[in-house]
């Protein structure tokens, strides 16, 4: 376990208790398989949810449905009051309110680190070169990579790729960031490095969801854990409720499995 | 008022509804251009009725069927469609054989064969087929002596720039037919040779040359049957006949310059591309397999046909596949040196009948037929491969 | 080994490597002793051909037919400027774009420079030599600026340069009087057919592409029928159509339906190229992972900006190769021209047969085309070879 000296659930203290994600009764199939059965949650701007459960289980198709993804074939979904439809406009809005980090960093090849984070200022957001490449430096700065502005993501170890992603998402000043189990296709000992680094994420206040199962860490990031299994929410609390006292059984299994 | 305006936004803003918006607008632009064409084509005549019309004109190249300009432009274009496909089955051949043997030649450890190699495809692949042609045709089948000064080689195979005149066989007798049934059951014999040698050589770990014994008793069962049957089959040798004004070979295989030169610079074209395929494909595979097969102690030859060229083969078939579409393709070609292919008739046909719109519809479905034959063949071949590779 | 053999003195060196790499065993002396007899009997009948039996004079005092045909000679000032700007590019793209080592720029370079020297005649030899000369100027140019702060701007140029060719000699040769196409001939033709075919077919082909991998039906139906019809038939049959049928199609309205053959047959050049184009672009397309979509998607860039910045420059940098080898096919294509009955450079060469001095006599001026073709093709495709796939650096 990483060290335990930052102040447990920091999230909670501050939290403003305004609803900034909210999943009402959401399924979704793919062809005759249904991937999500009946969601229903709700997460508060400034907390910290850690989503985790078995391959297949749903926990993907899940985040991916808060940015629309995929698109959720039942239910409602709104993200900071605006709903997610087929609303070309509505969905430009929450794009830039949501980024997003996946597990395979999809960083852009054929771009620089430093274009790789300012592309979407730029043409999103239509900031000046100027402006959006000192953001960039800003964002490399805070994820402690800035000397690699000018190289070719395949330059980078996998452990930095996924801290430029994490700088490229934040280029978007969003609200909300989803986290695909951004550490899974990472070197044991890389995997550190990016946890730093959602970690003061958390610490600064950002809406977070995470896919993971590096369950230290979410035990000490965590406001919140969501423990999904055949597409359903079967257990949601603590994280010391679910360390101390999880109640289903296939939560339970699951736990000692990973733990 | 503003209601109606908010849902006209809505609708604009709904991203199926701009798919759906997409696809109507582009579906009516492209119904406009089809009804454009289709009115245009109204104007002209599609009635196929002109194909019935006797030619009127002769075909110098004939193979199989002959043809006299009596006969029907169908019948013409027939006779085009024959002289296409032999030019396209034999040059698939050839440029097969000319492409393999090029593409390991390339990769050989000898230099000098290498190196040649390379200049061959280097030189052949950058030159237009066209070029190519042409210059095989004027600068060197017709710059071969007349017929009446021609070169011959002990007097049965002549060159000429009127053909190339070789000896070939020819059924004799009559029991040419009973030969040929002869030669079919000498395979039964020869399977179980194969076979029972095989397994032997399996068992007991002897050399025992299954192949060569059953070639072995398959040639020999068709020799004793030859002699036995009389010798039902010849070899016919060309001579030259003179009539009042023009000569000509008679008997034997005569090939026009016209077919020599496309077939040969049809299959050095193609060749130097399937040379590119093979030595791709042979280099795609890794390194190991040539350095496994060497520890095992095969030999270059065994290396190349035991081990690399099965395995080369399977990825190779589908670039193959392309280039013999290509072949087929470029065949049409002919035309430039006025060697009667599908291609070439249908322009003859088309100045002087005219109805182009009709006559190059059939020519695109003629290729389209050759090409999607070639694909099938070659798909049978692809599952066969890759069935005894699995 | 590599010290061994490098003590070794020069005369037996050279045995050493006579005997690993020609007679190694017995199976390989025989095929060297076979390739070498059928080298011998080749080379020998080529050189008899080369210098003594080939009528080099036929080329010789047609360098302008072989050059430009009819093209009248007070319309040449038209034709260098572009021309120069294609030396001063192709020399700049080749620095900044290629790995081609010295010797083998210089033997590329010599070899296309003097293939114009001897097509030109008089005071263009001057011109061509100015040409030759930006691009070795632009070379060297671009050699110096690689991988400075300036790398970026000088392959902006290129690029920039590169696209304006074709415009700056459309425009050329229309403005004021103009040329009429008909009179076009010559290499000069083929350059023109060649760029005129890649310039409009490569873009065409790039949207036929996108069209095809479109999630829209109609057209994704109406894209790949374009380009499988197009590819059903041979580009001589397109031709021919350009021809006979072209003219029934064509709409009636601002004299289209009067353009000349020329036209017709650039028109046929960009069609049946973009459709090839589309499918090595289609191959191009298919590599890009589903990841670098969703990345682009989750940070709000629309669909034509993740085509734009994120699909395409990586789609299209995979294959490069394949799209040179598309290049190549082209400028080869342009000779079938003469089925056309245009006095392009083969037709020039075979037009020469027809001179009183020169009955039947084709072979030196075929030969000679065929380098011409051959020098072109062969420089394009080696650059093909060599030019960075991925930006290079990642994998260097």
């Amino acid at each position: 376990m990483t060290s335990q000296q930052t102040q447990p659930a920091q999230g909670q203290t501050q939290r403003t208790g305004r609803d900034m994600i909210v999943v009402e009764g959401v399924s979704k199939w793919f062809d005759d398989f249904q991937a999500l059965r009946d969601v229903t949650t709700t997460m508060q701007e400034q907390e910290v949810v850690v989503v985790f459960g078995p391959s297949g289980s749903g926990k993907s198709t899940f985040i991916r449905t808060l940015n629309r993804l995929e698109q959720h074939d039942a239910g409602r979904i709104l993200i900071d009051g605006i709903e997610l439809t087929d609303d070309l406009a509505n969905l430009e809005a929450i794009r830039s309110e949501v980024g997003m980090v996946f597990q395979q960093f999809n960083l852009f090849p054929h771009l620089t680190v430093q274009r790789n984070i300012t592309l979407a200022p730029q043409k999103v957001r239509h900031l000046p070169q100027a402006e959006a490449e000192e953001l960039a430096m800003q964002l490399l700065e805070r994820v402690g990579i800035p000397e690699q502005a000018d190289k070719f993501p395949a330059q980078l170890s996998g452990g930095q790729q996924q801290r430029v992603a994490i700088a490229r998402a934040l280029a978007m000043q969003p609200k909300i960031m989803l986290f695909d189990e951004p550490t899974s296709a990472l070197d044991p000992e890389m995997i550190k490095e990016v946890l730093d680094v959602m970690r003061e994420l958390a610490e600064s206040g950002m809406t977070m969801i995470v896919v993971t199962h590096e369950m230290g860490f979410a035990r000490e990031v965590a406001d919140r854990f969501l423990f999904f299994d055949d597409g359903q929410i079967v257990e949601e609390g603590t994280p010391e409720h679910f360390f101390t006292d999880p109640q289903e059984d296939r939560t339970k299994l699951f736990l000692s499995q990973i733990l | 008022m503003a209601a109606e305006s908010l849902r006209g936004r809505r609708l604009w803003r709904s991203g199926r509804a701009r798919r759906m918006a997409t696809q109507a607008g582009f579906s009516v632009l492209l119904l406009i251009f089809l009804a454009y064409m289709v009115e245009r084509a109204s104007h002209l005549d599609l009635d196929i009725g002109f194909m019935d019309a006797p030619a009127g004109f002769q075909i110098s190249h004939t193979f199989v069927f002959g043809f006299d300009s009596g006969e029907s432009r169908l019948a013409a274009y027939f006779v085009a469609v024959t002289n296409t496909i032999r030019l396209v089955v034999v040059g698939i051949l050839l440029a097969t054989v000319i492409g393999v043997l090029a593409g390991v030649a390339r990769l050989s450890d000898n230099w000098l064969v290498s190196r040649i190699a390379t200049v061959y495809v280097e030189v052949v692949r950058n030159t237009p087929l066209l070029v190519q042609i042409i210059f095989w045709y004027t600068a060197v089948f017709l710059k071969l002596p007349r017929i009446e000064a021609e070169r011959s080689l002990f007097d049965v195979a002549f060159l000429s720039n009127r053909a190339l005149a070789l000896p070939w066989p020819e059924p004799r007798g009559d029991f040419f037919t009973a030969w040929v049934i002869v030669l079919a059951l000498a395979l039964v014999p020869g399977y179980f040779v194969r076979r029972i040698r095989a397994r032997r050589e399996a068992e007991t770990g002897q050399t025992m040359r299954p192949n060569l014994y059953s070639l072995g008793v398959v040639l020999g069962i068709a020799a004793i049957g030859f002699l036995v049957l009389g010798l039902p089959v010849g070899i016919d040798t060309p001579t030259i006949v003179s009539e009042e004004f023009t000569k000509g070979y008679v008997g034997g295989l005569s090939v026009t310059p016209e077919f020599a030169a496309l077939l040969i610079a049809l299959v050095m074209y193609t060749g130097s591309f399937i040379a590119e395929i093979v030595r791709g494909s042979i280099q795609a595979l890794p390194r190991g397999q040539t350095e496994a097969a060497m520890a095992v102690g095969l030999t270059g030859y065994q290396r190349i046909t035991l081990v690399i060229l099965p395995q080369a083969l399977r990825s190779m078939i589908p670039s193959l596949t392309n280039e013999y579409l290509n072949l087929t393709k470029n065949s049409s070609l002919a035309a430039a040196i006025a060697y009667a292919d599908l291609f070439q008739i249908s322009e003859i046909i088309i100045n002087k009948a005219g109805h182009a719109v009709v006559m190059f519809i059939i020519v695109i479905i003629t290729y389209q037929v050759m090409s999607f034959t070639i694909s099938a063949f070659m798909a049978f071949i692809n599952r066969r491969v890759q069935l005894v590779g699995a | 080994m590599q010290a061994q053999l490098s003590s070794l003195s020069g005369p037996l060196l050279a045995r050493r490597w006579v005997q690993k790499n020609l007679f190694s065993n017995r199976w390989n002396s025989v095929l060297t002793v076979i390739t070498l007899t059928l080298f011998a009997v080749i080379a020998y009948n080529l050189l008899r051909f080369v210098l003594v039996s080939a009528e080099w004079e036929s080329v010789d005092v047609n360098r302008r037919l072989l050059f430009l045909a009819t093209y009248p000679s007070a319309e040449e000032w038209r034709l260098w400027p572009p021309l120069w700007l294609f030396s001063g590019v192709a020399g700049l793209a080749y620095a900044l774009w290629s790995r081609v080592s010295r010797r083998e720029i210089v033997i590329l370079g010599a070899s296309a420079a003097f293939m114009f020297l001897l097509l030109a005649e008089g005071s263009n030899g001057a011109l061509v030599a100015t040409g030759t000369l930006i691009a070795v100027g632009a070379y060297a140019g671009g050699r110096r600026l690689r991988e400075t702060r300036y790398d970026t701007t000088a392959r902006r140029v290129a690029i920039g340069g590169g696209v304006a060719v074709l415009p700056l000699a459309l425009i050329l040769l229309n403005a004021g009087d103009g040329v009429r196409t008909t009179v076009w001939g010559g290499v000069m033709l083929n350059l023109t057919l060649a760029t005129v075919g890649i310039g409009f077919g490569f873009p065409l082909g790039v949207m036929l592409a996108l069209g095809r991998a479109s999630s829209l039906p109609v057209v994704r139906l109406a894209c790949a029928g374009y380009i499988e019809f197009v590819r059903a038939g041979p580009l001589i049959l397109w031709l021919a159509m350009a021809r006979f049928v072209l003219p029934d199609f064509l709409p009636t309205v601002g004299g289209l339906d009067e353009v000349d053959l020329v036209v017709r047959a650039m028109m046929v050049m960009a069609g049946f190229s973009g459709a090839y184009i589309a499918e090595v672009v289609r191959g191009g397309l298919q590599t890009i992972p589903r990841g670098q979509r969703e990345a682009a998607d989750a940070m709000g860039l629309n669909a034509f900006q993740t085509t734009w910045y994120i699909v395409l420059p990586q789609a299209l940098r995979s294959v490069i190769p394949a799209l040179v080898n598309r290049f190549v096919s082209l400028w080869k294509d342009t000779s079938l021209v003469v089925v056309l009955g245009f006095v392009d450079l083969l037709g020039a060469a075979r037009a020469i047969s027809a001179q009183p001095d020169f009955v039947g006599r084709q072979a030196a001026a075929l030969l000679f085309a065929a380098l011409v073709f051959w020098t072109v093709a062969f420089t394009m495709s080696r650059l093909s070879l060599r030019i960075e796939r991925h930006l290079g650096v990642g994998e260097r």
